[in-house]
């Protein structure tokens, strides 16, 4: 155990400030989005295909620098100088974990960021195991990413970045390729977290279940921000901005 | 000591299971050192090897379709090993209606038997003990730690595009294009050009978790180190080096009569 206080009882906050992007080719990602997320608090984050979703968390690890705007994790500005006590703060679990399981098992990928800080030997270990614990996967060390379930694998990404105490969690669509069962044993880790958790998703039930707050955006613009019970019942919100479909009529079918 | 775990293709861990895993690659090491250094012509000491390898196989009770599936990989040696007779210089002797070189069917047997021996020989050593222990093997040895590094980046991603390989193919196969012809290849060239695109993007969306984990540049293979250890029991260091050390004392007396 490291001493002094830890860090994961410290939950972030990330502050986003007339945050725009640009990508390369001259496509235009974010445009003045603007939101404070305090310590803690669970916001889903909403948006059709294209909006926006994945460039907004790549900038709140720092994997992307903001150009216009800032954007800021607890008192520092995300820039050159403070980007690996950042990436260290808000952890990220990639769409697809096949990106982010790298090595050949489980287990010595979970020890991977912890291992770059310096932990060694027994604390190591036992870092490892309370992750793979958090996410119900104890015992799956030894496995190689491949023997693994799509729900499995999930979580383990999940547990490569709980290894590394984030105060901050930021998910990109992390139950798109999930059955139910697999939802349900996502949503039980996400629950016994107590770190700020900023999860991208389609899905309005996984919004609802792990969203406190929801933020939509609609190409490139924050256009809704408001306690999830509010937002997500507003259906006309939803469908204008491509995040849920109109309700439509039981189609009939003409009788025999 | 922790549990010796599961090993994937069904094969025993024992005997040659509790042993340390350095150990095993340094077997390994020593018995390809000796194939290597066989004479081409030396017909029984490569009789010794593939008989010490068809023991340990039977005493670890590798699955016969484990290494039926590794001999595929030799597919490209064979190909190319079959050229050298045809166009080889020298003696030529007729084999039915062919006009055969006797160096190259002498040079053909070295590498498709050298081939042989070693896929063999890998295979059984893969097939004992899960890969991260081969590669832990490996990082003790002191092996260069790139090297380790770029085999375990190899082994975890070649199961991924092969995955990926196989869902393109599939895709093609449901639109009509089941390419048994040369002439059919079009589409398989497409896709393979698709593949080769596809892992790209890989590489990058796989360097960008690693940074957003604290990557920065410089290797953590440390990791790669085993971290218990696994005292090595005498009987087992003894069953260990026997193939390697029969390999050498066969390939030594081959040199020396040569
Ligand atoms: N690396 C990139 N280069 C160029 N354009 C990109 C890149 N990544 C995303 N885009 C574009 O930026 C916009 C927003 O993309 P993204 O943030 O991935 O949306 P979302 O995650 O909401 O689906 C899209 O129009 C997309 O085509
Ligand atoms: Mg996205």
């Amino acid at each position: 155990m490291t001493a002094g206080p830890d860090r994961a009882d410290h939950p972030a906050s990330i502050e986003v400030v007339g945050l725009g992007h640009v990508h390369p080719e001259g496509r235009r990602a974010l445009e003045d989005v603007s939101f404070r997320i305090g310590p803690g608090e669970r916001v889903a984050l909403l948006g059709a295909n294209g909006s926006g979703k994945t460039t907004l968390l790549l900038h709140l690890n720092g994997l992307l620098r903001a150009t216009e705007g800032l954007v800021r994790i607890d008192d520092l500005t995300v820039d050159d100088g403070h980007v690996s006590t950042v990436r260290r703060r808000v952890g990220f679990v990639f769409q697809d974990a096949d990106d982010q399981l790298f090595l050949p098992t489980i287990g010595r990928d979970v020890a991977f960021g912890p291992a770059k800080e310096g932990l060694r030997g027994a604390a190591l270990d036992e870092r490892v195991a309370a992750a793979l614990d958090a996410v119900g996967l104890a015992g799956f060390a030894d496995r190689a990413p491949h023997q693994l379930s799509a729900g499995e694998r999930r979580r383990a990404a999940l547990a490569t970045v709980l290894a590394m105490r984030p105060g901050a969690l930021v998910l990109d669509e992390p139950t798109a390729d999930l059955d139910a069962r697999g939802r349900v044993d996502l949503g039980r880790a996400l629950d016994a977290m107590s770190c700020t958790l900023v999860l991208v998703t389609h899905d309005l039930v996984v919004a609802a279940e792990h969203g406190d707050r929801v933020l939509i955006l609609d190409e490139g613009r924050l256009v809704a921000d408001g306690p999830a019970a509010d937002l997500l019942d507003d259906v006309d919100l939803l469908v204008r901005h491509g995040v849920a479909t109109p309700p439509r009529r039981r189609r009939t079918r003409p009788g025999p | 000591m922790r549990p010796a775990p599961p090993v994937p293709g069904g094969a025993q861990p024992l005997p040659v299971g509790a042993t340390v895993a350095a150990a095993r690659v340094a077997a390994l090491l020593v018995f390809l050192g000796a194939v290597v250094a066989t004479p081409t012509r030396s017909l029984g000491t490569f009789a010794v090897h593939a008989g010490g390898l068809s023991l340990l196989a039977l005493l670890v009770r590798v699955p016969a379709a484990r290494l039926r599936n590794a001999l595929l990989l030799e597919v490209p040696v064979v190909a190319f090993a079959a050229l050298l007779p045809l166009l080889g210089v020298g003696p030529h002797v007729a084999v039915g209606p062919l006009d055969l070189s006797v160096p190259g069917l002498w040079e053909a047997w070295s590498i498709l038997a050298r081939a042989t021996l070693g896929l063999l020989a890998t295979t059984i050593l893969l097939a004992t003990m899960p890969v991260a222990d081969v590669l832990a093997g490996c990082g003790r040895l002191r092996l260069p730690s790139q090297l380790v590094a770029v085999a375990g980046f190899a082994l975890r991603y070649g199961v991924v595009v092969q995955d990926d390989a196989r869902r393109m193919r599939l895709a093609r196969a449901a639109r009509g294009d089941d390419p048994r012809w040369i002439w059919q290849a079009r589409g398989l060239m497409a896709s393979t050009g698709a593949l080769f695109v596809r892992s790209f993007e890989r590489g990058e969306r796989v360097h960008r978790a690693m940074l957003a984990r604290g990557y920065d540049g410089r290797t953590a293979l440390h990791i790669l180190d085993p971290t218990a250890e696994r005292p090595l029991r005498p009987t087992h260091a003894l069953l260990l080096s026997v193939v390697p050390i029969a390999s050498w004392t066969a390939t030594g007396a081959a040199l020396v009569l040569r």
